[in-house]
């Protein structure tokens, strides 16, 4: 298990250290971050229906469409 | 081979009657094999003939559709991370990060083998192929020589043992073939049991222990180096292809 945890270590830092060099997810994650919030502020009216109810299906089309 | 179809201690490779097909295509055809540790095999065979088929399954890449081999005393069936850390393999892709310096590459890979100090190790295989100097640089920078010395660093991080070397002077000038001839060297007078697949006839036997030929998914040929004619070593490497 020791072992185990220390390759899914291993994998992360080279996956971070990678990103840090290159930089090219970060531009990706940055406009699809930014389309994300512009399409669910237009197409949600927060005076009609509560924040609480739509905010758990808000976080899974991000998380499914990231 | 032995007589109760098993490897002996001294056997780093024993393979006995591997087949592998692809749908109708006949891959490997019964494919024996041996090879003792700290000997050298090359093996020779045109193109199609089924020696990186034979390699992925002896490196347990790929499963083969009937047979059995034995690979640093472990049956390739098991294919478990024991028998892994036992194979380092060099073939076309490099399986290095180009974003990455040849440093934090195999820090990478030390740290995927779990040994001790991994910057430390890194370092030294480094030092060990030749590239001290450009151990900070990023891998894409790097020519196909340096690239494929790095590869070789990479596959003897975890000290394993045995290695099988997929054509490793493919894409190099005479320069950088050198070069890494001279590294081949150093790992064979170490008594590191190498399996190489290569093309280049004159770089096949002036390193090996063992020669042998596949042609058509079969082992066309084996025998020991010092009972080869190695100047007529071509016109028999072509008419062994051609009978078989």
């Amino acid at each position: 298990m020791k072992d185990y945890c220390a390759q899914i270590t291993a994998i992360v830092w080279k996956d971070v250290l990678s990103e840090l060099k290159t930089k090219e997810l970060f531009a990706s994650m940055f406009i699809f971050a930014v389309l994300s919030i512009l399409i669910f502020i237009f197409s949600i009216n927060l005076s009609i229906v509560n924040a609480n109810d739509v905010g758990p299906g808000v976080l899974w089309v991000a998380f499914i469409f990231s | 081979m032995s007589e109760n179809g098993l490897p002996s201690p001294n056997h780093i490779l024993f393979v006995k009657a591997l087949r592998k097909t692809f749908g109708l295509i006949q891959a490997l055809r019964g494919i024996d094999l041996e090879l003792f540790k700290g000997e050298f095999l090359t093996i020779f065979g045109p193109n199609g003939a089924g020696k990186t088929t034979l390699i992925k399954i002896l490196s347990s890449l790929a499963k083969p559709t009937s047979g059995t081999a034995y690979v640093a005393g472990f049956n390739i069936e098991d294919a478990n991370p024991q028998m892994r850390s036992q194979i380092g393999v060099i073939s076309h892709a490099s399986y290095l990060y180009d974003n990455l310096s040849a440093l934090e590459n195999l820090v990478f890979y030390a740290k995927m083998h779990c040994l001790e100090n991994p910057e430390e190790r890194a370092a030294k295989v480094i030092d060990e192929m030749g590239l001290k100097a450009r151990m900070y640089d990023p891998v894409g920078v790097f020519s196909r020589g340096m690239t494929q010395r790095l590869s070789i660093a990479r596959a003897i991080i975890n000290d394993p043992a045995i290695l099988f070397l997929d054509e490793p002077y493919t894409g190099l000038d005479q320069h950088a073939s050198e070069n890494l001839k001279e590294r081949l060297m150093v790992l064979r007078d170490a008594k590191r049991s190498i399996v190489m697949i290569t093309h280049d006839i004159p770089r096949g036997l002036e390193m090996c222990d063992r020669v042998a030929i596949m042609s058509s998914g079969k082992k066309a040929f084996m025998g020991h180096i010092n009972d080869i004619d190695k100047d007529g070593f071509e016109d028999f490497y072509y008419k062994t292809i051609a009978n078989s």
